[in-house]
C-alpha cells in the first residue's frame, strides 16, 4: 500500500500528514518518531502497535516506555473528550505495569489524578496510585475531606484490575451510597460499587431500592447493568419495572432516544427475562409502546425520491424520523393524515413560500398534517420526533416543495403487531405505470388471478376510503360495483381511468373551489342543491359533508383534476394491479366470479 | 486566394492523405457527423456540406451533426436521456458516417495510444454490425484531427507539444483504419500546408491554434472533398447554396442541441401539470417540448428540401406553415397578481433610510426590455442589457428572439431615452461580459466573442471563442458573467448539466454544477469552484479582489478563495461554511457597492438579491474573519410588496448610483410551473436607478477613446467600476503600448499615498489583463507592506506559475506570512502544482497557526482540498 517516503520536518505538518492516513496506511508507514506519536495516538489501532510505538519512541527519545506512555496519555487529555477511546486503550497499557514500576513514577501519577483535565485520565492516576500502593486507603485518606477528589477515586475503582483491591472497597463505598449530603461522592459510589466484587446481590438490592425511591436513577439504572445477571433477584423484577415504566412516562417523547431513557428501556426489558410469561409478554407491550423507534430516511438525489418508503411502528410509540437530505433540491418530510396527500399537496403548491409559525416552508395550515419537518437545504438534516397516532392506519408522508409530493412519498403505517406487518409488507418499489406497460399482458396474465389479493388492496390502497364495491367501501366517489358494465366490459378503459383519474369526470363527482364573500375557499364536490343552498362534502367522511348558503358564495370554480390521486398503483406490481382490476371486475363478490374461472 | 493543385501533384498528395476506397454516395443517403468541435464547427458555416450538395445535387443528401465539442470516442458526455450516439445515429438513419476523432484523446499521450486504438477499433468493428438506415451498415469515414497552428501572437501557445502528440494519434488512427479496411482523411498532414500557405499571406486558419475558423473550414473542406472523390472540389456559385445549407443547420442545431434538455427529455420533463380544456390529463414538459422538437424536425425537414432545390439550380421558399400541433395549457398558478405601472410600483417599495428610487427604463417606454437577466455599463457609460424576452427559451415558432440592448441616457436625466439593438435573434443569452473593443456572449452552448467593426453600435463579426457549455436546464446556463481585477472572466454550470470544452490544455469536462475561470486572451480555460452547487448565480471581486459567490437555490454565500483551488475532475470541493447567514432564499445576482455617492460606512457592502418571500436586495457588512470574510446583515437595501418584482441584478454605476434589473414575472420557478406555463411573461422588464438624498452623483469618469495615461490615472479611483472599465479600455491597447507608460505612471506615483499599495497592486493586474509578465513587479508586490495587496499577488503568482522562476519558493514565503489571508492564497495556490513540494509547502502554513487544535476554518480547509488534489504526488 501507500507510503511516505519523507515526512515534513515540522512536527505540526507531519502530524497532519499522518491525520490524513488511513489506519491501514499509518501501519504500513515507515517507522519515524511522528508515526510512533501517531501510532500511539491514532484511534482503532491494535494494542501492539501501541506498544510498538511506545518501544520505538523510547528508543529514538533515549527514554523508557512507561515515560513515553505518561506523555501520550498527558497529551491526550490536552486533546479533549475525543481522545478518550484512545485514552481508554492507553490506560489498560498503563495499568497492566507491576506495582513496583508504577510505584517509581509516582510523582507522575499523582500529576494524573490531580491535574488533568478529563475525569478519564484523573480516575486513571487513582486507579494507578492504588495499583502502585496495593491498597486504597492511604489514598482515600488524602482524599476524603475534598468531594471531587473523593469522586474521582471512587470512580477510578472500575479502572483497577486487581479484584482483591477492588473487594476491599465495599466497605468504604456502601455507606456512601446512602449519603445524600456529597451527591457527587453518592454518584461515584453508585458506578464504582457494581465494580466491587463479591457483593453482587447486596449490591443489586441497594441499587434497586435507589431506582425505586427515584434516587440517581440514571447512574443507579446504568450501575444495575453491570451486574452480572445471575445475581439479579427475581423479586426486585416486577417493582424495578413498574418504576422504570413510570420514569420513561415522564420522560418527554423527543428525549426518550437519549441515553439515559434508552438504557432505563433496555434494562426494564431485560428484567422482564425474570417475570413469569404472561407477565413478561404484558411488561414487554408496555415498554415497546413507550421506547423510541428512530429511522433514517435520505433523499435520493436528483431521484425526487424517499430511500425508505415504508416505516412500521405501534399506536403511541414514540418515533424519531431523521431526514438526510443528500439531494441537490430542497425537500422536507410531512406526515399527513391516511388519504390526506392529494388535498394536502395541492394545497402545498398554491402556498406562497413563506415560513409559517415554526418556520416551516410549503406546510399547509390544515389538522391533515400531523408531523413536519422544516424545508432542508441540500447537505442538511432535521429531526422529526412524534408520538405515533393511536389509531392504526396507514399514514403517507411526503415532501411537500411544490412539484414533489406526487412522487416523494412513503408509508409510515401503525399497526399493532408489527412483526406480523412486516411479514407481509415489504417495502416497495415504486413503478410509475403507464398504460402502455400493462396494456400488453392486459389479457393474458389475467387468467391467474387472485380475488382475495386484490381484496386486499382495495383496501390497502384506501380505494374503500371513497368507493363502495359491494358491500365494502364508503360512496364518496362513484360506486364500483358496476364498474365494468359502465366501461363496456373493456379493462383497459378501466384500468387508464384508475392511472388517470381525471381522465373522465362525472359532473356529479366533480371538485369545486367555492369562494366565500368572507374571502374564504372551499372545495368539495356537490352532494346536493337547491335555490338557497349548496350541500358539499370535501372528502370521505359525512363530517365533511357542509352547506353553505348561496348568499354568502361570491364564486365557483370547477376544477380539472379528479379528486382522486394520481400513482394510486405506483406501489404495486403488474400482477398485483391484476389482481385489484380482476376483483374490481367481480363487483365484489369474490365467491361467485371465482366460480365463472 | 487559393491555389490550383497541378492534378498530377494531387494525385501524389491523396495517396499520402487518405486511403481506402472512394467514397461512393447513393440517391437519398444520409451522412452524420460524428466527433468533436472540429465537426461541431463544421454545421456553423457548412462548407463541406455545401461542396457535397453542389457535386450531387441530385442525390437528395440529408445531413446531420452529431458531433459536440469535447466529444471522444469512448466519451459521449450528455445530460440525463438525451439519447446515446447508437440511438442517434438511428433516429437520423445513418447511411454515411463522417467521424472526427483524436483531438481530445491525444492529450493523454504516448501512454493513451493503445486505449485510443482499442476504442477505435471497437467502434468500427461495432459499427460494421449496425443498420441505422435499413439499408445496411452505415459507411464510415474516419478523419484524423487537424493540427495546432503556429501562430504569431504571445498570448497563443506554441503548438510544437500538441503537435507532436497529434502526429501519433493521427497514424493510429491510419493503422486502425487501414486494418478495418475504412476510408481514412489525414488532416493532420493536409491542416500543417493549409496553416503554411495561410502564414505566407499573413493569415491564420484557426483563432487559437486549434479551432478553425471560417476561412479555416473554406479552406480545409475542399481539401476534405478532393480526399474522398478524387476530383477537385465544386468552386463557383457556392454563396446561395451555403445560405440555405446554413439555414438547415442551425435549425437542426437549436434541435439536436436544444437547451433546457433537463426539462425537454431528462428529468425534469416528467413533471407534470394542468392541461388546458376540462377533460384532460395532466401534461408533462416531456409531452409539451417533445411536440416542439417534432416541430423542429419537420422545420429542418423543410429547409432540406429547399437545399435541394437551391442545388439543382432552382428554389423554393421554406414553407413552415404546416408544423405538427403543441398542446396547450393551463397555468397551476391562477392566483397571479396584474402587473403594476412601471413607475406606480415604486410606490411598493420600501427603500433603506436616505435613498430613493426612480425609474431608469421599462417595457412601457422600450418594449424590448423584456426579462432583463444581466447588465454591464460600458467605458462611454451607456447600459447593456441581456433581454431574455423567450425565458426559458424560444420555441420552434418564436418570432422575435432575445436580444443584447445598449440603453443610452443622453441628457444626464437618469432616465434612458435611447436604446440600440447590438444583437437581436438570440437564444437564452444568459450572460455577456465586455473583452478588447467587443464582447463575449453566452449562448448555450457556445461562447461568442462579437464586435462591431464599424462603429454603428450593431454586431457584425462574431466567433465561438468557447464550445460545449452545457445548457441542460437553461436557467442553470453560465450567467453573472464578471470580470475578475486581471481581466479573466467567469462562466458556470448549475446541477444536471455536463459541459465539456475543448481547450488548448486538453478538454474540460464537468459533471453538474461548477465555476469556471476563462482567460479570454490565451483560451486558458478551467474549472475555478467545482462545487455541489445546485445553481451558482452570483459572484463578485471586491477592491483588493477577493471574491464572494452564490449559490442561487439555497442563497448561499462562500468566501471564494477557499475552494477555488484546483481539484481534477471528477471530484468536487467538500462541503463549506457559508459567508453569512442570510435571512431567505434564492438569489439571482449580487453586487458590490464601491461608489462615493454612497456614505462611508457604505462601502464595500455586499448586496444580495433575492426573488420569494423577500423580494427586495439585502445589504450587508463584510468583515475580516480570520482568513476569510464574514457578513452581517445590515438595514435592506429595498424591498418591495409588489408579488411581481423580482430584482435579479445590482450594480453601481459610472455616476455613483446603484442600478438594479427587475425581471418582472408573475411566475419565478423553473421547476415549479410548465416550461410553457401561459403565465410565463415576456412582455416585462424594468431597470430601477438608487440614489442616497442629499450626496451628490458622481462625475462620471471619461474613459472611451481616453490615451493610455489618462487611464492608467482612473486605476487610483476608489469605484470599482472604473478601474474595471479602464482596464477594459486599456485592453483594447496593445501591451508594447500599455505597459511602458504603465512604467512611468508607476514611478510617478506618490510612495507616502495611503493608496500606493493599491496602486501598485492595480499596475500589476494591468500586466494580467494584457498577459505580460513582470517578474519584480510581482515580487514587489508578493511583499508589499499590505496583507490585502500580497494575498492579491499570491493569487496573480498562481496564474504565473507557469512563467515565473521557481515559484514555489517564492509561495513558501508566502505560506509562512504574517496574514492568515496570504497564507491561505499561498495554499490554495499549491494546489495548482503537481509535485510533492507543493504539498511541502502548503503544510509550512500549519506552523502559523496559533492554536494548532484550534486551525483558522478556512486555511484547515483550504489545506484539506489542497492535500486532496496533491495525495497522488506524495503518496
Amino acid at each position: 500500500m501507500a507510503s511516505r517516503a519523507l515526512l515534513p520536518k515540522s512536527p505540526r505538518a507531519a502530524a497532519y500528514v499522518l491525520s490524513r492516513l488511513s489506519n491501514q496506511e499509518l501501519i504500513e508507514a515507515p517507522r519515524s518518531e511522528f508515526v510512533y506519536v501517531a501510532m500511539l495516538e491514532r484511534k482503532g489501532l491494535d494494542k501492539k502497535y501501541r506498544i510498538e510505538a511506545l518501544e520505538g519512541l523510547a528508543k529514538v527519545r533515549n527514554t523508557d516506555t512507561l515515560t513515553e506512555l505518561f506523555k501520550g496519555i498527558q497529551e491526550l487529555d490536552l486533546k479533549g473528550e475525543e481522545s478518550e477511546p484512545v485514552l481508554r486503550d492507553l490506560a489498560a497499557l498503563l495499568l497492566q505495569n507491576k506495582p513496583a514500576d508504577l510505584a517509581a513514577k509516582r510523582a507522575d501519577l499523582e500529576k494524573l489524578a490531580g491535574g488533568s483535565q478529563l475525569p478519564l485520565t484523573r480516575h486513571l492516576g487513582y486507579a494507578a496510585l492504588i495499583t502502585a500502593d496495593a491498597s486504597a486507603d492511604k489514598i482515600w485518606q488524602r482524599a476524603e475531606t475534598d468531594p471531587a477528589k473523593l469522586a474521582d477515586l471512587v470512580f477510578s475503582v472500575p479502572l483497577i484490575r486487581d479484584t482483591g483491591l477492588r473487594s476491599s472497597f465495599y466497605p468504604k463505598l456502601e455507606p456512601l451510597l446512602h449519603q445524600p449530603e456529597r451527591a457527587e461522592v453518592r454518584r461515584a459510589a453508585i458506578t464504582g460499587i457494581a465494580a466491587v466484587p463479591g457483593h453482587d446481590t447486596e449490591t443489586f438490592n441497594t441499587l434497586a431500592g435507589l431506582v425505586k425511591s427515584g434516587t440517581e436513577l440514571a447512574a443507579a439504572v446504568a450501575s444495575l447493568q453491570q451486574i452480572p445477571r445471575k445475581s439479579w433477584t427475581k423479586e426486585q423484577a416486577e417493582p424495578l419495572i413498574e418504576s422504570l415504566v413510570a420514569y420513561l412516562k415522564n420522560v418527554p417523547v423527543d428525549q426518550r432516544t437519549g441515553p439515559d431513557a434508552v438504557n432505563a428501556f433496555q434494562f426494564a426489558t431485560d428484567l422482564t427475562s425474570l417475570l413469569p410469561p404472561e407477565k413478561a409478554h404484558t411488561a414487554g407491550k408496555t415498554l415497546r409502546s413507550l421506547g423510541a423507534s428512530v429511522f433514517v430516511i435520505h433523499t435520493i438525489p436528483e431521484q425526487m425520491l424517499y430511500d425508505k418508503t415504508l416505516i412500521v411502528v405501534e399506536p403511541r410509540r414514540p418515533v424519531e424520523i431523521v431526514l438526510k437530505n443528500d439531494d441537490a433540491m430542497q425537500h422536507n418530510l410531512v406526515v399527513l393524515a391516511p388519504g390526506a396527500p392529494e388535498e394536502i399537496g395541492q394545497a402545498a403548491e398554491k402556498m406562497a413560500p413563506q415560513p409559517d409559525a415554526f418556520l416551516r416552508l410549503y406546510v399547509p395550515d390544515s389538522p391533515k398534517v400531523l408531523f413536519a419537518t422544516r424545508l432542508l437545504d441540500p447537505g442538511q438534516q432535521a429531526k422529526l420526533a412524534f408520538t405515533a397516532p393511536s389509531t392504526p392506519g396507514e399514514y403517507p408522508y411526503l415532501c411537500t416543495y411544490p412539484g414533489h409530493w406526487r412522487r416523494m412519498v412513503g408509508t409510515l403505517a401503525v399497526v399493532n403487531d408489527v412483526e406480523t406487518y412486516l411479514a407481509n409488507h415489504t417495502e416497495q418499489k415504486m413503478t410509475e405505470w403507464k398504460l402502455e406497460d400493462l396494456a400488453v399482458d392486459l389479457a393474458k396474465a389475467y387468467t391467474s388471478v387472485n380475488l382475495a389479493a386484490g381484496k386486499g388492496f382495495f383496501t390497502k390502497l384506501a380505494c374503500a376510503q371513497c368507493h363502495k364495491l359491494g358491500n365494502e367501501g364508503y360512496a364518496y366517489g362513484p360506486d364500483l360495483t358496476d364498474v365494468f358494465k359502465r366501461y363496456n366490459n373493456d379493462r383497459a378503459d378501466v384500468l387508464h381511468q384508475i392511472l388517470d383519474p381525471s381522465l373522465k369526470i362525472d359532473d356529479r363527482y366533480r371538485n369545486y373551489q367555492f369562494e366565500l364573500k368572507t374571502g374564504d375557499e372551499v372545495f368539495g364536490m356537490i352532494v346536493k342543491e337547491d335555490a338557497d343552498s349548496v350541500t358539499i362534502q370535501a372528502g370521505p367522511s359525512d363530517a365533511l359533508v357542509q352547506t353553505l348558503k348561496k348568499s354568502e358564495l361570491k364564486e365557483r370554480q370547477p376544477q380539472k383534476s379528479s379528486l382522486m390521486p394520481l400513482g394510486l398503483l405506483n406501489t404495486l406490481s403488474k400482477e398485483q394491479i391484476f389482481d385489484l382490476l380482476a376483483y374490481l371486475e367481480s363487483g365484489g363478490n369474490v365467491r361467485a366470479h371465482a366460480h365463472q374461472h | 486566394m487559393k491555389k490550383r493543385v497541378g492534378c498530377l501533384i494531387l494525385i501524389a498528395l491523396l495517396a499520402t492523405t487518405a486511403f481506402g476506397a472512394q467514397l461512393t454516395l447513393n440517391k437519398g443517403d444520409h451522412i452524420c457527423y460524428l466527433g468533436n468541435a472540429l465537426a461541431d464547427r463544421m454545421q456553423h458555416d457548412a462548407w463541406l456540406e455545401t461542396l457535397l450538395y453542389a457535386r450531387f445535387p441530385r442525390l437528395d443528401l440529408v445531413f446531420r451533426n452529431l458531433a459536440a465539442s469535447g466529444d471522444e470516442v469512448a466519451t459521449w458526455h450528455r445530460s440525463e436521456n438525451f439519447g446515446s450516439r447508437d440511438e442517434w445515429l438511428t433516429r437520423t438513419k445513418a447511411d454515411v458516417i463522417f467521424a472526427f476523432y483524436g483531438f481530445n484523446e491525444s492529450f493523454k499521450g504516448p501512454g493513451g495510444i493503445d486505449k485510443f486504438k482499442s476504442d477505435l477499433d471497437k467502434l468500427l468493428k461495432d459499427t460494421r454490425t449496425k443498420n441505422y438506415s435499413g439499408k445496411g451498415a452505415p459507411r464510415v469515414v474516419l478523419f484524423s484531427p487537424i493540427a495546432n497552428e503556429k501562430i504569431n501572437d504571445p498570448d497563443l501557445p506554441d503548438p510544437k507539444a500538441n503537435n507532436s502528440n497529434l502526429e501519433l494519434y493521427t497514424a493510429a488512427m491510419a493503422d486502425v483504419a487501414k486494418a478495418n479496411d475504412v476510408l481514412f482523411v489525414d488532416l493532420f498532414t493536409v491542416s500543417q500546408r493549409l496553416y503554411a500557405e495561410a502564414a505566407k499571406q499573413g493569415h491564420s486558419l484557426t483563432f487559437n491554434t486549434f479551432l478553425l475558423t471560417e476561412a479555416g473550414n473554406q479552406a480545409l473542406a475542399p481539401e476534405i472533398f478532393e480526399a474522398l472523390f478524387n476530383e477537385p472540389a465544386p468552386k463557383d456559385h457556392l454563396e446561395k447554396l451555403r445560405a440555405a445549407v446554413t439555414d438547415k443547420c442551425n435549425e437542426w442545431h437549436a434541435r439536436y442541441r436544444t437547451v433546457d434538455g433537463y426539462n425537454v427529455y431528462g428529468g425534469r420533463s416528467k413533471l407534470t401539470f394542468p392541461r388546458a380544456g376540462k377533460e384532460s390529463p395532466m401534461i408533462s414538459n416531456y409531452d409539451v417540448m417533445q411536440e416542439e422538437m417534432a416541430q423542429r424536425d419537420v422545420k429542418t425537414e423543410n429547409r432540406d428540401k429547399r437545399i435541394w432545390a437551391v442545388a439543382q439550380g432552382g428554389d423554393i421558399k421554406v414553407d413552415d406553415s404546416v408544423l405538427p400541433l403543441v398542446d396547450t395549457l393551463e397555468s397551476n398558478k391562477q392566483d397571479v397578481s396584474p402587473y403594476l405601472d412601471p413607475e406606480e410600483a415604486i410606490h411598493h417599495m420600501t427603500l433603506a433610510e436616505g435613498c430613493k428610487a426612480s425609474l431608469f427604463a421599462s417595457e412601457k417606454q422600450f418594449p424590448e426590455l423584456v426579462n432583463p437577466v444581466q447588465m454591464n455599463f460600458d467605458t462611454k457609460g451607456r447600459l447593456w442589457v441581456a433581454a431574455w424576452r423567450n425565458y426559458p427559451e424560444r420555441t420552434p415558432t418564436s418570432k422575435t428572439g432575445d436580444s443584447l440592448l445598449i440603453f443610452e441616457d443622453t441628457n444626464g436625466d437618469g432616465k434612458a431615452d435611447k436604446v440600440i439593438h447590438f444583437l437581436d435573434g438570440l437564444n437564452c443569452p444568459t450572460g455577456f461580459q465586455f473583452y478588447k473593443d467587443g464582447v463575449l456572449v453566452m449562448q448555450a452552448p457556445d461562447l461568442w466573442f462579437v464586435r462591431d467593426t464599424n462603429g454603428d453600435d450593431h454586431a457584425d463579426w462574431k466567433e465561438r471563442v468557447l464550445m460545449g457549455m452545457d445548457s441542460a436546464d437553461s436557467h442553470h446556463t453560465a450567467n453573472s458573467m464578471v470580470l475578475d481585477p486581471g481581466g479573466a472572466t467567469y462562466l458556470s454550470d448549475g446541477v444536471f448539466h455536463r459541459t465539456q470544452v475543448e481547450t488548448p490544455d486538453g478538454p474540460v469536462r464537468n459533471m453538474d454544477a461548477c465555476i469556471y475561470r476563462f482567460e479570454p486572451r490565451t483560451y486558458k480555460f478551467e474549472r475555478y469552484v467545482p462545487y455541489g452547487f445546485a445553481n451558482p448565480h452570483g459572484r463578485v471581486f471586491d477592491y483588493w479582489g477577493t471574491d464572494i459567490i452564490t449559490d442561487a437555490t439555497g442563497n448561499n454565500s462562500y468566501f471564494a478563495p477557499a475552494f477555488s483551488g484546483h481539484l481534477e475532475y471528477p471530484a468536487k470541493h467538500a462541503h463549506m461554511k457559508e459567508f453569512w447567514e442570510r435571512p431567505s432564499r434564492p438569489c439571482p445576482g449580487t453586487g458590490l457597492i464601491y461608489s462615493r455617492h454612497f456614505p462611508d460606512d457604505w462601502q464595500g457592502n455586499f448586496l444580495d438579491c433575492n426573488v420569494i418571500g423577500f423580494q427586495g436586495i439585502f445589504r450587508v457588512k463584510v468583515s475580516e474573519d480570520g482568513s476569510g470574510l464574514k457578513g452581517e446583515s445590515l438595514e435592506d437595501l429595498v424591498k418591495s410588496d409588489d408579488p411581481n418584482f423580482r430584482p435579479v441584478a445590482v450594480d453601481v454605476a459610472p455616476d455613483g448610483s446603484i442600478y438594479f434589473l427587475d425581471w418582472s414575472n408573475q411566475l419565478i420557478g423553473h421547476m415549479q410551473h410548465h416550461i410553457r406555463d401561459p403565465h410565463r411573461d415576456h412582455a416585462h422588464g424594468r431597470i430601477y436607478r438608487i440614489t442616497y438624498e442629499g450626496r451628490p452623483l458622481l462625475k462620471p469618469a471619461k474613459i472611451d477613446g481616453q490615451p493610455v495615461d489618462k487611464l492608467l490615472d482612473l486605476l487610483k479611483e476608489p469605484e470599482n467600476n472604473v478601474r474595471t472599465r479602464a482596464k477594459i479600455e486599456l485592453g483594447k491597447h496593445r501591451a508594447g503600448e500599455v505597459i511602458p507608460a504603465l512604467k512611468k505612471w508607476t514611478a510617478k506615483l506618490d510612495s507616502k499615498d495611503k493608496n500606493y499599495e493599491h496602486e501598485l497592486l492595480e499596475g500589476l493586474w494591468v500586466h494580467q489583463w494584457l498577459n505580460v509578465v513582470d517578474e519584480d513587479l510581482l515580487k514587489r508586490m508578493l511583499r508589499s507592506p499590505d496583507y490585502r495587496a500580497r494575498a492579491a499577488a499570491t493569487r496573480v503568482l498562481c496564474y504565473w506559475r507557469d512563467r515565473m522562476h521557481e515559484p514555489l519558493a517564492l509561495l513558501e514565503v508566502q505560506a509562512k506570512d504574517e496574514s492568515p489571508r496570504v497564507r491561505l492564497e499561498a495554499v490554495r495556490a499549491c494546489s495548482f502544482f503537481k509535485t510533492a513540494k507543493a504539498a511541502e509547502v502548503a503544510l509550512a502554513v500549519l506552523d502559523k497557526e496559533a492554536d494548532p487544535d484550534k486551525p483558522d476554518y478556512y486555511i484547515k480547509y483550504c489545506l484539506d482540498e489542497t492535500m486532496k488534489q496533491l495525495d497522488k504526488y506524495t503518496k
